[in-house]
């Protein structure tokens, strides 16, 4: 596949503070590419890096198959739509969009068309004359948005576009957003801190925490198979059920230990290599999806709070003093508040991480997919 | 109620105060400038036989003497005409110059910290110094240079002078502007320079009118520096002013003639670019 922009072990320190962390990936021709993390994970900067507004500490960027990592912005062939100040409040919509185009010397009559076309794409046309800034927060990022893409560059970056416009609006132009991409092909860098925004929008995601990409993958495998606590963690609304523990085992049988509150993990370990874990502190995770009351499950626990969504259930089941899990069931289903009920859960669909490093432990490679 | 009106007399009273203070001095030179010879020292406010006179002799010096006698004795050669185009030739080149540096001073200084903030404040330092105390040693080098009595000598070290003033309002003008739309044009493929000319210089017009005016008035009354680096062919306003002393004392009439002159070309300037002013003093309110 074609990389239309490479980033290769980018480092970027503030200070003290280490912005960006040996950074590597690869952004394909005509995907959108997320990086989605926690505010002050680093994303902005490596978009700033890619951009060439700032300058890596270490490592180099290439866009097109060129190293741009000396080349000032403006000879990288790439926009970057900020997250505010992204328009000239005192201009006209329709000169905003026509900047890039008046900078480069265009024909009068070009840029007017190319302004068109665009607003047209874009629903902006009945805005043109107005001025910038009197329009709403949605037509600013459009505008914003336009301004990039006239001047058709190869990538077009997005620094948290969404996150000024209303809830209503952001679905809608989520939507839009994805809908333009394809239609116009063009690669695109997404930048977010909201994972249901990176999950619904994206051909790939990069996760990044403090710095450093954790992983890099599909949504369904970002959200199926996370490789670390951080992401389990990270992702998915509701989040992942946990409970923490010692591996134990005992009699070839393993156990998660916590106190005097016992779950076996036999059917784990037959995915997994939990070997290296034994006697360690561990995390286990399921998402409520993928637990169920089963009379012959094997914890037993409390209803203590149920919520409707939809024509499901969501039971908060008190298992142990502290662990809380929540599964869904059927509205069909007999349980009330104080009822007892016993939970099963899918063996494919647990995951186990070490607790200090949060890493997890290498697949046995039977049945779970991973490759 | 009652409070709001007591605050708004005091108000008024105040602002009338300090508009007589600054009017009276005004008034008295018209008043001056249409008075004959025999009312300059009087204190009445109105002249009995107002005239022109004193602007006439401006123009025409050699009828001095008859018209004064011996008080009229004086070493005016020149007519006034030649001042004033100095001063205009003076003013317009400090205020274009220092305005221009300024700018780029002041862009420099609030976007990089390259010249970091003491020089900053050290451009504003050499202002504070009386500038009687380095007056000489320029006048020695000036003489050295050959740069006395040239308008490129006042230009000079005007704009040197003043260049402080336009780099602190400007300065304050750019900070304003956020440096994201300069980054936003820099990716739709603007180079440095053209966003200092297509951005940052449109957003700023209304403080560069600003600083442009303070120039230009600083520079439009300066004395002390003229006096002591012309003599003859570059010789300003306030200079010219200044030599109307007859034998036995000050020509009072051509004096306040010549200087009503002189305070008419500021406030028309100031009138025709009233409406830049207003904006430039509310600009960082304007924004949000
Ligand atoms: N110009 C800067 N100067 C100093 N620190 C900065 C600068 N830009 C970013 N940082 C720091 O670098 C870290 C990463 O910031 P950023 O890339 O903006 O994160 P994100 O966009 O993921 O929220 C943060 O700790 C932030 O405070
Ligand atoms: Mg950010």
């Amino acid at each position: 596949m074609n990389a239309d922009v490479v980033v290769e072990s980018v480092s970027k320190r503030f200070g003290d503070v280490v912005a960006v962390d040996g950074v590597s990936f690869d952004v394909y021709r005509g995907e959108i590419f997320t990086l989605l993390g926690p505010s002050g994970c680093g994303k902005t900067t490596t978009l700033r890096i890619i951009a060439g507004l700032e300058r890596p500490d270490r490592g180099r960027v290439y866009i097109g198959g060129k190293d741009v990592t000396d080349l000032p912005p403006q000879k990288r062939d790439v926009c970057l739509v900020f997250q505010e100040y992204a328009v000239f409040p005192h201009m006209s919509v329709y000169e905003n969009i026509a900047f890039g185009l008046k900078i480069r010397r265009i024909s009068p009559s070009d840029v007017g068309k190319r302004v068109s076309e665009v607003a047209e794409v874009l629903e902006l046309t009945e805005h043109l004359e107005k001025r910038a800034g009197r329009v709403g927060l949605s037509e600013q990022q459009k505008i914003a948005l336009a301004r990039c893409m006239v001047v058709e560059p190869r990538v077009l970056l997005l620094d948290e576009p969404l996150t000024l416009v209303d809830a209503r609006t952001r679905e809608k132009m989520r939507r839009e957003l994805r809908e333009i991409q394809r239609k116009i092909g063009i690669t695109m860098l997404y930048v977010t801190h909201d994972q249901l925004e990176a999950l619904m929008l994206s051909d790939r995601i990069a996760v990044m925490s403090k710095g450093k990409l954790v992983q890099v993958g599909t949504p369904i495998e970002i959200y199926d198979n996370p490789q670390s606590l951080f992401v389990a963690q990270f992702i998915g609304s509701p989040t992942m059920n946990f409970i923490e523990g010692v591996l134990r085992k005992y009699g070839g049988s393993f156990i998660l230990e916590s106190g005097n509150f016992r779950i076996p993990l036999d059917d784990v370990a037959k995915l997994y290599n939990l070997e290296n874990l034994m006697d360690r502190e561990v995390v286990i995770g399921f998402r409520p999806e993928d637990g169920s009351i089963d009379a012959k499950g094997a914890v037993e626990g409390s209803v203590e709070v149920i919520e409707v969504v939809g024509d499901r259930l969501a039971l908060h089941v008190r298992v142990f003093r502290d662990v809380v899990l929540k599964v869904y069931t059927t509205i069909y289903d007999d349980v009330v508040i104080g009822s007892k009920v016993r939970l099963s859960v899918n063996p494919n669909k647990v995951h186990v991480f070490d607790k200090i490093s949060g890493r997890k432990p290498l697949p046995t490679g039977v049945g779970h997919g991973i490759p | 109620m009652e409070f709001r009106i007591v605050t708004k007399a005091l108000k008024y009273i105040v602002i009338g105060v300090f508009a007589l203070w600054t009017l009276i001095p005004l008034a008295w030179i018209v008043s001056l400038a249409f008075k004959s010879y025999a009312e300059w020292r009087v204190s009445y406010f109105v002249p009995k036989n107002p005239t022109t006179d004193n602007f006439v002799l401006l123009f025409k010096p050699e009828e001095l003497l008859g018209r004064y006698g011996v008080m009229g004795a004086t070493a005016i050669i020149e007519p006034a005409t030649k001042p004033l185009i100095n001063s205009l030739i003076v003013t317009a080149a400090t205020t274009f110059l220092a305005v221009f540096i300024g700018f780029f001073t002041a862009y420099g200084a609030s976007r990089y910290r390259a010249p970091g903030p003491f020089t900053l404040f050290f451009t504003l330092l050499t202002r504070m110094l009386p500038p009687a105390i380095f007056i000489t040693p320029i006048m020695v080098y000036y003489s050295n240079l050959g740069l006395l009595d040239t308008y490129f000598g006042l230009v000079f070290l005007y704009s040197a002078v003043t260049v402080t003033y336009a780099i602190w309002i400007l300065k304050g003008f750019i900070d304003a502007v956020p440096v994201e739309w300069e980054e936003a044009a820099m990716l739709e493929g603007a180079t440095p320079i053209k966003v200092v000319f297509k951005v940052v210089l449109p957003l700023v017009r209304p403080g560069l009118v600003v600083a442009g005016l303070f120039i230009f008035l600083l520079t439009w009354s300066e004395l002390l520096f003229a006096l002591v680096l012309t003599n003859i062919s570059a010789v300003t306003l306030p200079v010219h002013i200044s030599k109307y002393v007859g034998a036995v004392g000050q020509l009072f009439g051509p004096q306040a003639a010549l200087a009503l002159i002189g305070s008419i070309i500021p406030v028309a300037i100031g009138y025709a670019i009233q409406k830049h002013l207003v904006t430039g003093f509310t600009f960082g309110m304007v924004r949000g």
